[in-house]
């Protein structure tokens, strides 16, 4: 479903250009769990925004595909918004605060705008808030969330939450979560687990980016990896989790 | 009509030496051409504006005018007697009672003496009624070449409609006033001095969405509990656009509240500016004042967000954000914020800013696979909708996210090849 290979990307910021991603394979089936896993700073984030097509970051060789309508596509010249449509779908570290625009909006414009990609017809607001607050008990949210602005004044817990309720209103068939475990008590981090273990199929992947352990209890991954100095340097089992918990990263770096 | 003009006596005490450039050439104008030049040109009310009855003002080359109105629709417009200023009493009970529509038509005035200069002055009573009474005017900026049938006017030739108003709202009295100025080119003063009684309410709401050069000054008084807002929705869609728009709110008796709201959306070389000037009198008064601006190409945008609190006014409370969001890359936004705090127990905040887009939440949308252009304008809808929330009038708010919200799009020519 995911093929990247030998991928470099920097990040553009004002000072110039730095390299993160240097070199870095991955392959993700359908129907797969994997969990990356790394030390700060070694390009964790970075890879789930190439993937999603951050305008910050720049691809500067390698490959980057993706299986649209069974055939694996390059997924650099797509927007960002493309990417979204073909199912890709980032929860991000820090969901972004939209004021001004009601989570059911968001929600609403974005599930019509895969519709329409895919040919379907558009959901009316009633149709589709029906169909929503089907969704939110998995995520233990309540209906006074979808009139509140996108993420505006949510506690780190319920914005985290809320990326899983959109996972789960779109659909997408590969997910990557950015530490979507991070800053969350046991109850919430139960929940998000909840959400993803019945999100999935043998049709979708979902790559989970995180810190701890602590998560890979919730969710099984059928694949671990280690990225160290924007590569992956290991992969293993779930028990590289643990291994990981014991002896930290030091072992790996080259 | 026999009209109490007591509140409207104690109008008028602001400082007559205007600070703004703007303001000279409008006060000049008011002095030098006491004239009223409304377009006849009739146009189809907007939904919200729906009219149960409809007035016309008619002014007459002898300086004099004439108001006519029917209750409703059906019954013709009683002629009335030529006057040079008009007053006019509204009650509950009175066949006008609840939402009507003012429009303005007629020919140019051109007259010699200051004096001539036309006034309507309003006194509310509504103390019975449980709806807050309604009342739109409409005004044509026009031009007085365009209103045509004089054919050696004296005046110059893009001489503005004037226009003066005084309200006066009896205690215990809530009023809604809706002022639209067309959308045609031309140009138009207003003036108007609006007092409030103790415990009345008044939400004006000032919407201008043409191509006018509108040069607006209000004067609002207030008694304690009273409570007033403002609520000023333009759309400036070209270099000809002018909106200048001040307000000044004297609050002057223990809890009166002022509230003012604005949200602008310039393009293509339109100049915008606001003057917001808030006045504490007396102790235990309440401000709030939020202004937005979305600022297209070569667009400028102005406020001056000024809070005065008096010596003794204690316990008052005043609070300012303007906020600017800047399209183009050469489009302006100048602030001046203004705190005079002369009591020592007071809270008063102000907070400015201005920026582009956010790029973060622009990501955040796109990554949902909602499309570049539709994000942006998501974004757009959301930075308006902080002011558009503030209207109470229910009808106006629905229109003003279906129209004036959505009025916002297409805002750049083009994209800038932006990769």
């Amino acid at each position: 479903m995911l093929k990247i290979e030998n991928l470099h990307a920097d990040v553009i910021t004002d000072a110039g250009n730095k390299e993160i991603l240097k070199g870095l394979n991955l392959e993700v089936k359908a129907g797969e769990i994997h969990a990356i896993m790394g030390p700060n700073g070694s390009g964790k984030s970075s890879l789930s925004k190439v993937v999603a097509g951050h305008p910050s970051y720049q691809v500067t060789q390698g490959h980057l595909n993706f299986e649209i309508n069974f055939q694996m596509q390059d997924l650099l010249p797509l927007s960002p918004s493309d990417r979204a449509r073909e199912g890709i779908f980032l929860a991000l570290q820090y969901p972004v605060e939209v004021p001004g625009v009601s989570n059911s909006t968001f929600l609403n414009t974005a599930m019509n705008a895969v519709l329409k990609h895919h040919g379907a017809a558009a959901m009316e607001p009633d149709e589709f808030s029906n169909f929503v607050k089907q969704k939110l008990p998995l995520v233990g949210l309540s209906t006074d969330f979808l009139n509140r602005g996108v993420n505006v004044g949510f506690s780190g817990g319920e914005k985290k939450r809320n990326e899983i309720l959109q996972m789960a209103v779109l659909s997408p068939r590969l997910s990557f979560l950015d530490e979507t475990d991070s800053g969350l008590d046991i109850d919430s981090l139960k929940l998000v687990a909840e959400g993803v273990n019945k999100l999935r199929t043998k049709n979708n992947a979902t790559v989970m980016i995180t810190h701890y352990q602590r998560l890979l209890d919730f969710v099984r991954p059928d694949f671990v990896h280690v990225l160290l100095g924007g590569k992956i340097v290991e992969t293993g089992d779930y028990k590289l989790a643990f291994e990981l918990e014991k002896r930290g990263y030091d072992w790996l770096r080259p | 009509m026999n009209l109490d003009l007591s509140y409207l006596k104690q109008l008028s005490k602001s400082d007559p030496a205007w600070r703004f450039s703007k303001w000279s050439s409008f006060e000049q104008a008011f002095t030098q051409v006491p004239a009223l030049a409304i377009s006849d040109k009739q146009t189809e009310p907007n939904d919200f504006l729906s009219t149960s009855g409809i007035a016309f003002f008619e002014a007459h080359e002898d300086g004099t005018w004439t108001f006519n109105h029917a209750a409703d629709n059906s019954s013709p417009a009683q002629p009335a007697e030529k006057t040079k200023n008009l007053e006019w009493k509204l009650e509950s009970g009175t066949p006008l009672k609840s939402l009507f529509s003012l429009a303005a038509k007629g020919v140019l005035a051109h007259a010699a003496e200051a004096s001539l200069a036309p006034t309507l002055s309003i006194l509310i009573k509504n103390t019975q009624a449980a709806q807050p009474l309604r009342l739109g005017f409409r005004f044509a900026p026009g031009n007085s070449q365009s209103s045509g049938t004089k054919e050696e006017s004296s005046l110059p030739p893009a001489a503005p409609t004037c226009f003066k108003i005084k309200i006066a709202i009896e205690a215990n009295t809530s009023a809604e006033i809706v002022q639209e100025f067309l959308p045609e080119s031309g140009s138009l003063l207003l003036e108007q001095n609006i007092a409030l009684a103790e415990a009345s309410e008044l939400n004006l709401y000032l919407l201008s969405l043409g191509d006018s050069k509108l040069y607006l000054r209000s004067n609002i008084e207030i008694a304690s509990d009273g409570k007033a807002s403002a609520t000023n929705l333009c759309h400036s869609p070209n270099p000809e656009s002018v909106f200048h728009n001040e307000q000044n709110f004297y609050l002057q008796g223990k809890k009166a509240h002022a509230a003012a709201y604005g949200i602008t959306f310039c393009k293509l070389g339109a100049l915008s500016e606001n003057y917001s000037a808030v006045h504490h009198q007396v102790r235990e008064t309440l401000s709030e004042q939020l202004f937005k601006n979305i600022l297209g190409s070569d667009s400028k945008a102005f406020f001056r967000g000024e809070i005065h609190i008096a010596e003794g006014a204690d316990l008052s409370s005043a609070n300012q954000l303007s906020r600017g969001m800047l399209l183009s890359p050469s489009a302006q936004s100048i602030t001046e914020p203004v705190l005079n705090i002369c009591a020592d127990e007071v809270e008063a905040a102000h907070g400015s800013s201005t920026g582009e887009l956010n790029a973060e939440e622009l990501f955040y949308l796109e990554s949902r696979g909602i499309d570049a252009e539709q994000a942006k304008q998501m974004l757009l809808e959301g930075f308006a909708l902080e002011v558009i929330e503030k209207i109470k009038f229910d009808q106006l708010a629905h229109w003003s996210k279906k129209q004036f919200v959505k009025g916002l799009q297409n805002t750049e020519p083009s994209q800038e090849g932006k990769k």
